[in-house]
């Protein structure tokens, strides 16, 4: 592989590689730390043994025969803060991945719909989606996710609503530049239908553009979790959730206890980041702009 | 057609849009599967007690009726409801609380404006160096940072180790005085200033600082990167090397061939970044317990009350109605294709 | 006395594909009131040299060598202010394209007004507008146009104000670099008989720079044939056209349709040669007919042929 030579493709590098990192860590993290995620108490010998509170960093607890070390600390009830980030990143990720499939789903559904059919359809969803788009994507968040209530499917959905028209307006505006073009208008005159023209001829020209928006709206994702949580809607704790324990870090940060607030916030940034940058490079190579010398 | 014109129709338009986003709204909150009432504000409290703030915010009625309720009360009587506790009109609590959500988001709008359109610039005007690379690097970064994580890291190396506040818009003593100032607008700049007050004023001042520099920073990311790419688009087109072949001066032509060109995409990108500014100001509000509507939202969400939340979210609705007025209207004042 | 002579102008683009020589020792000659056509395909290096007379190159070309002498000055030792006079007000450029070579947010009295002020003109804001109004009229255009935005303009009116532009400061040389190339024929034609007025009443000299030998025959005075950065033959136009000797020129003629000219069109076989590395010996000779040993390994010096240059082994 050779060595990235413009902005896109170390884009595309680096943001492959912590979003890698990020994955496998959610996704392995639970063997990695034993940490006590939900409760102040660690087992040893089926023994509850209280943690103590507030430990900073590389803290080491004596249990029985064992010394424990508490890497990232402990958090204001005892509970291992590393631990809760790798819990966390199952969670969050989770939700993310939801939201982003469900929106590019649903929007690139509507918005194929819309753009094919045309008409009185065409221009409802369309105000439909334009007013959707105008509205604060965490306004929207927040008003539905107060209403549907807790929980991973809830908060994916109050957060997959927002996402639906950068989709919709992207697959419709794809879609009705390539009604007219020679090989739709070939596929129709060799007696296609418009179900069959619409999977087999436009679909697959609008994977770039979905493709290069998904990870984006991942990133955007995590961050709008990140700011649910941090006010307080959709999980219930103790779910191990970022957002949650910036919010609660914040109140003892100011006491000197940094790293309850700081670790998490830092996971935030690496993911929304990664896949940002993940978007980015893919743009690039997805769609290339012909500006070169 | 002019300027004049195109404004006089624009804003006829405007209560045309604002009707279909609250009829967007209403459908939103109302007829999503789920009950509001229960979801919201009653996990222990009896059956007759819900079922007694379900009539009075109306939602025992058949949903056409809400639907004309809803509208009626919000273009007419202006009422968006009262709070369940303490029965205060959501709209009073809104009205107290806008200006300063309106401060915040004019001084976040400066500074990120600031920040932003001077990074855009200096990479066009400088475009071969290494400039543009850090720009596209700064705005990746402060993108993936959460508002509320900026405001901490403020809160926490800024004005902790300088001693400045990191709560609410005044320090208690001057909260109760500007109460008593002869001019009472309801925004503290403003009150402050015309009445004189230029300790109060630099109290506030100083309470505005970080909240405004978090949100500003926040937005910057998205300012310096539209800025960059549009004068750098502009710069390369054929009449800027026109207007060299003319003599013209460099810094003539970054002026008025490329930022005043690059104004139009930079504007539209401005009008989308007001719905992130109003969602910003959630997290930011709650982070500096700023009180502005924000800084509601997060207590209606608290408090488990679902009026508080639909009066948010209807006020927002209005908030975007009004800035997209006022962006197309700059917009036609900068895009001459736009009115001719 | 020349107004302005080239003299071995080499510039060469440093891109991400390699370095490509555009010009590999041009020299031209133009006088007082004198229309000179430059001729060539793309790639020639024509435009290239019309944008290197004014310093107007990109920032990845480089002016490796030679002169370019302006009433006796040589142009490419001046301080950047000093040539910023000269542009615009002197030297002026009419660009290609009309539809992106006017600022669209501004209205074309401004551009004349900007114009005006840059070179310290002095005029108050009738002034200026009565000026720009009079020549913006010389040039077909209504005087109302002055007020109005670019974009409410057609195609051809815009060349006229881009080319009005560029009278306006009366100056001694205007380039025009391909300037009806994005015209349709009838427009064309307006524009070619617009700089004929031009040359007629205020004699100024022009650099006619076009792929369109049927332009240069109704224009220019003398042409100038470029190919693959070199310049291949220079004469009076009548006698070029009459009897072409190089055989790039001849070709060039044959691939024209000519009214009572041979049924057949001759395009020039072949393409024009990768300026990364242009073949040796004389550039033309991968597709030239008389193509010889001598042809392929030296590279044939411009020579003098009577009162015509020209660079071919066999002409």
């Amino acid at each position: 592989m050779r060595r990235p030579k413009t902005f896109g493709e170390w884009s595309l590098l680096t943001g492959g590689v912590l979003t890698g990192i990020v994955v496998v860590l959610a996704v392995f993290g639970q063997y990695l730390a034993q940490g006590n995620v939900t409760s102040s108490y660690i087992y040893v010998d089926s023994r509850p043994v209280e943690v103590p509170p507030l430990l900073p960093p590389l803290s080491q607890v004596k249990v029985g025969e064992e010394t424990r070390v508490f890497y990232l600390g402990t958090d204001q009830l005892g509970r291992d803060v590393l631990g809760r980030l790798l819990a966390g990143a199952r969670f969050v990720l989770a939700v993310a991945l939801l939201s982003t499939l469900i929106s590019g789903i649903v929007g690139t559904l509507l918005g194929l719909i819309s753009g094919y059919t045309g008409g009185l359809l065409d221009r409802a969803l369309s105000v439909t989606m334009d007013s959707l788009y105008s509205l604060p994507g965490l306004i929207i968040a927040i008003a539905l996710a107060a209403l549907l209530g807790t929980g991973l499917w809830n908060i994916s959905m109050a957060i997959a609503v927002a996402y639906i028209p950068s989709y919709f307006r992207m697959v419709r505006g794809n879609v009705l530049s390539l009604k007219n073009m020679p090989f739709v208008e070939a596929a129709r005159i060799s007696g296609a239908g418009p179900l069959s023209i619409t999977v087999r001829q436009i679909l697959p020209n609008t994977f770039p553009s979905i493709a290069s928006l998904l990870p984006i709206t991942f990133a955007d994702a995590i961050i709008t979790e990140a700011g649910l949580s941090f006010l307080g809607l959709g999980i219930e704790p103790p779910t191990p959730d970022w957002g949650f324990d910036l919010n609660k870090g914040r109140q003892f940060f100011l006491a000197g206890y940094w790293w309850i607030g700081v670790f998490p916030g830092l996971a935030i940034v690496v993911s929304v980041l990664g896949f940002l940058l993940l978007g980015e490079g893919l743009n690039e190579i997805l769609n290339p702009k012909r500006w070169e010398i | 057609m002019g300027l004049k014109e195109y404004v006089f129709s624009r804003i006829l338009l405007t209560p045309v849009m604002l009707f279909i986003l609250l009829t967007f709204v209403f459908l939103l909150l109302r007829v999503l599967p789920g009950d509001p009432i229960t979801m919201l504000e009653g996990k222990n409290i009896p059956e007759d007690v819900l079922a007694r703030r379900r009539a009075e915010l109306g939602l025992d009625k058949p949903i056409y009726v809400q639907y004309i309720d809803y509208l009626y009360s919000v273009f007419v009587k202006l009422d968006l409801g009262e709070t369940a506790l303490e029965r205060v009109p959501v709209a009073y609590l809104i009205a107290v609380r806008l200006p300063a959500t309106i401060e915040l988001a004019v001084s976040s709008t400066i500074i990120a404006a600031l920040i932003g359109l001077s990074m855009g610039l200096l990479s066009a005007r400088y475009q071969y160096g290494r400039l543009p690379y850090a720009v596209r690097v700064y705005s990746s970064v402060v993108y993936s940072i959460p508002v509320f994580y900026i405001g901490l890291l403020l809160q926490a190396f800024l004005a902790k180790p300088l001693g400045m506040p990191t709560t609410g818009r005044l320090s208690p003593i001057n909260m109760v005085l500007a109460d008593s100032l002869p001019v009472r607008t309801g925004f503290i700049f403003l009150d402050s200033l015309l009445s004189g007050r230029l300790d109060i004023l630099s109290d506030y001042l100083i309470h505005l600082l970080l909240p405004s520099l978090t949100l500003g920073i926040y937005l910057s990311g998205v300012f310096s990167r539209v800025t960059y790419l549009s004068v750098e688009d502009a710069m390369s087109q054929e009449y800027t090397q026109a207007a060299r072949g003319r003599g013209l001066r460099e810094w003539t032509i970054v002026k008025r061939y490329g930022l005043r060109n690059a104004l139009i995409p930079i504007l539209t990108m401005a009008g989308l970044q007001v719905a992130a500014l109003l969602g910003g100001a959630v997290l930011t509000e709650t982070t500096f317990n700023w009180e502005g509507i924000g800084l509601l939202v997060y207590e209606g969400i608290l408090k488990r009350d679902y009026a508080i939340v639909q009066g948010a979210v209807t006020i927002y609705a209005v908030l975007v109605s009004l800035t997209s007025l006022i962006v197309d209207v700059l917009y036609a004042y900068v895009d001459p294709r736009v009115r001719y | 006395m020349s107004l302005l002579e080239v003299r071995d102008l080499k510039v060469s683009y440093t891109t991400r594909r390699g370095r490509i020589e555009a010009l590999s020792g041009v020299s031209l000659a133009l006088g007082e009131g004198e229309v000179v056509g430059v001729v060539g395909e793309s790639g020639s290096g024509k435009s290239t040299l019309g944008q290197a007379i004014l310093r107007l190159l990109p920032r990845y070309a480089h002016i490796e060598g030679g002169e370019v002498l302006f009433q006796g000055r040589n142009l490419l030792e001046l301080e950047e202010d000093e040539m910023r006079e000269i542009r615009g007000r002197e030297i002026a450029m009419v660009f290609q394209d009309p539809y992106s070579s006017l600022n669209p947010v501004m209205r074309i009295i401004d551009h004349f007004s900007e114009l005006y002020e840059e070179h310290g003109a002095g005029y108050t804001r009738e002034e200026a507008a009565k000026l720009a109004g009079d020549i913006l009229e010389k040039m077909g255009v209504p005087r109302e146009k002055l007020l109005e935005y670019p974009h409410q303009m057609s195609g051809g009116q815009r060349q006229r104000v881009a080319i009005a532009l560029g009278l306006a400061l009366n100056p001694r040389l205007l380039i025009a670099d391909e300037i009806t190339t994005a015209l349709d024929a009838l427009v064309e034609a307006q524009i070619v008989d617009l700089l004929k007025e031009v040359r007629h009443t205020f004699k100024t000299s022009i650099l006619f720079i076009t792929h369109n030998m049927g332009l240069v025959a109704q224009l220019a005075d003398k042409v100038t044939v470029m190919y693959a950065g070199k310049i291949v033959e220079f004469g009076n136009t009548r006698d070029v056209i009459s009897s072409p000797l190089h055989p790039y020129t001849k070709a060039l003629l044959a691939s024209v349709p000519r009214i009572g000219g041979s049924k057949e069109l001759q395009p020039i076989p072949g393409d024009p040669p990768d300026m990364r590395s242009p073949p040796p010996g004389c550039r033309f000779h991968p597709r030239c007919p008389l193509a010889t040993e001598k042809c392929r390994s030296e590279e044939p010096p411009l020579k003098l042929k009577g009162d015509r240059l020209v660079a071919c082994h066999y002409a």
